[in-house]
């Protein structure tokens, strides 16, 4: 069975439901999800918020390579990835990524795949806020080849 | 010269929501970035060197001369998604 592939950049909450729908599978045994989370601290500070900025078409184009990469590597494989635009508060998710495979082992390899991939090539930028009322953009990682 | 307007993501919003700069036609995407550089100040430097220029569709390498028809880009900071 070919692999299937879905991706967003969303501006609403983030649900486990969409993610589990888009790779359920009767042939496969494992599913694995990831969910990255705003955390209270960073660095020192107290986090308040943090504010995703995202370029929407080169991001969603990123996401959809990531994942076509995946399904070479774990043929089969069905993957879903959404991103979170927009301001978010501590404890809401800003991405979240199912992956469904026939056996578990295959399943954690490919959602790791995905995630290490988007922190370092998707075109998202946050802008922390902090609890003294300051904000501060994020340092990354470079896209130049 | 043609006008080439650059939209800024991340970090740059501190800036404002974009620049247009007047470039030679047929000018590299380095030429580009160090155009950008110059207008933003000497303090911009690194920032800009170890960003992105790209379209809606590609990232676009440092080497490469900007199509003629190319006159809106935008400038990708160093990313930190997730």
């Amino acid at each position: 069975m070919p692999s299937r592939i879905a991706v967003h950049i969303l501006q609403t909450p983030l649900t486990m439901r969409a993610a589990l729908d888009a790779v359920r599978d009767p042939g496969h045994g494992a599913i694995d999800f990831f969910a990255g989370v705003v955390r209270n601290h960073h660095e020192g500070k107290q986090v308040s918020g943090i504010t995703y900025d995202v370029h929407e078409p080169l991001a969603l184009r990123t996401m959809q390579a990531i994942c076509e990469e995946g399904s070479t590597q774990w043929p089969g494989a069905h993957f879903y990835v959404a991103h979170f635009q927009g301001q978010l508060a501590v404890g809401e998710i800003s991405v979240l990524i199912a992956v469904s495979t026939p056996h578990r082992a295959d399943c954690f390899a490919a959602c790791r795949h995905v995630i290490e991939a988007i922190k370092t090539r998707l075109p998202v930028w946050k802008q922390e806020h902090y609890m003294d009322g300051k904000s501060a953009w994020l340092p990354g990682h470079s896209l130049n080849g | 010269m043609t006008t080439v307007h650059i939209k800024y993501f991340g970090v740059f919003r501190t800036m404002g929501s974009g620049i247009e700069l007047e470039i030679p036609v047929g000018s590299t995407v380095a030429a580009v970035k160090t155009a950008l550089w110059q207008a933003l100040g000497a303090e911009h430097r690194q920032l800009v060197e170890d960003s992105a220029l790209a379209d809606n569709i590609a990232i676009l390498s440092n080497d490469a001369q900007l199509a003629v028809d190319s006159r809106a880009l935008v400038i990708l900071p160093p990313v930190c998604g997730g």
